[in-house]
């Protein structure tokens, strides 16, 4: 079974657990997929405080409604969707800039093993801000969370192939912020093709 | 990082330093109780509003059973309760004129007969007024008391 069909299942028995015990059951999914769920919302909210804002409505509305989850034919996917569908909500209702370079607002945690790699993490993160959440997203979802082209294109409701290109976009503009590839071209021309 | 390597190994190195980052924002310590108690607040109202709606549905059928009931009822009402003061006032007059009577005696026998034939039938069903009403002019029956 691989990670997401497993999450799948895990997902859909903890909304059967909703629907049998009610508000208690909650705390067994936000274990399973909170941290997951903030960093997909605040990727495309780029504020902690407005993902997790995205995250709760998200939740309360699986709390209400658990056979959203329980019928769906994906479950984790289904969540994934409510929780970015919320996260463009919020970011529609607050219409305020935030500015991309400041990682202030973020929530963080380093192992000791990880210390020294901060600084990387923290650039990854710069970077992801800087994306087009169009672009951002779909990097989440096939880095982070291992979907597939497919399972990206019904989460976010677009074909398998603009998901791949979008995604290819991305890594492009990663690159040159991260400086790992160097520029393969310039950042307009890309962003030319990507609205193409 | 050099750009010697192939490109392919220069995404694959970009895609594990992506991945490594994946963990480094959590949640907020925040987020769990907020949600939970948010969650049984939206729970408990819910709960309420459930128990209105039942009760609205329970009253508006308790309505749309009782006012029919009353209003078939009311057909009825002439018969299962006694004359009014002006209604036996009515009889008294229609009696003094037809038997050119003493006015106040016409009174008196006219409630004497009321009580007469209200203590003659069933309690919960009385006479009809129209019967009582001919009655005490003497043309229906119970046969009426001879004035004096």
């Amino acid at each position: 079974m691989n990670a997401t069909k497993k999450l799948d299942h895990q997902v859909r028995e903890h909304a059967q657990r909703l629907k049998e015990v009610g508000v208690a059951a909650l705390n067994g999914l936000f274990d399973l997929t909170a941290q997951r769920l903030v960093r997909l919302a605040v990727t495309i909210t780029r504020n902690q405080h407005d993902g997790e804002d995205a995250v709760q409505a998200a939740l309360l509305r699986v709390a209400n409604e658990p056979g959203l989850l329980s019928n769906a034919d994906y479950p984790w996917a289904y969540l994934l969707r409510m929780v970015r569908n919320e996260a463009l909500l919020v970011l529609r209702r607050k219409k305020r800039a935030y500015p991309l370079a400041n990682l202030s607002d973020l929530i963080t945690h380093c192992t000791v093993d990880q210390a020294e790699r901060e600084e990387q993490f923290q650039a990854v993160w710069k970077a992801l801000r800087k994306l087009p959440s169009t672009q951002s997203e779909v990097v989440v979802l096939k880095i982070w969370e291992g979907l597939t082209f497919s399972e990206i294109g019904s989460v976010l409701d677009i074909s398998p192939s603009t998901a791949a290109s979008r995604y290819r976009y991305a890594l492009e503009k990663l690159a040159r912020k991260l400086n790992s590839i160097g520029p393969v071209e310039s950042e307009q021309a890309t962003d030319r093709r990507a609205a193409v | 990082m050099s750009s010697n390597r192939p490109l392919s190994q220069e995404l694959q190195d970009l895609e594990e330093l992506i991945s490594e980052a994946q963990d480094y924002v959590v949640p907020s310590e925040e987020l769990r109780p907020e949600l939970l108690e948010v969650a049984r607040q939206h729970a408990k109202l819910w709960k309420i509003a459930r128990a209105g709606a039942l009760t609205a549905a329970g009253l508006v059928l308790i309505w749309g059973i009782v006012v029919p009931a009353v209003g078939s009822l009311s057909k009825y009402r002439d018969q299962v309760t006694a004359p009014s003061s002006s209604e036996v006032e009515q009889m008294a007059q229609d009696r003094y004129q037809y038997y050119n009577d003493d006015e106040d005696w016409s009174l008196v026998e006219t409630f004497s007969e009321v009580r007469d034939l209200d203590s003659e039938t069933d309690p919960g069903l009385e006479v009809p007024l129209k019967q009582l009403g001919e009655a005490s002019l003497g043309i229906g029956t119970p046969t009426l008391k001879t004035v004096k």
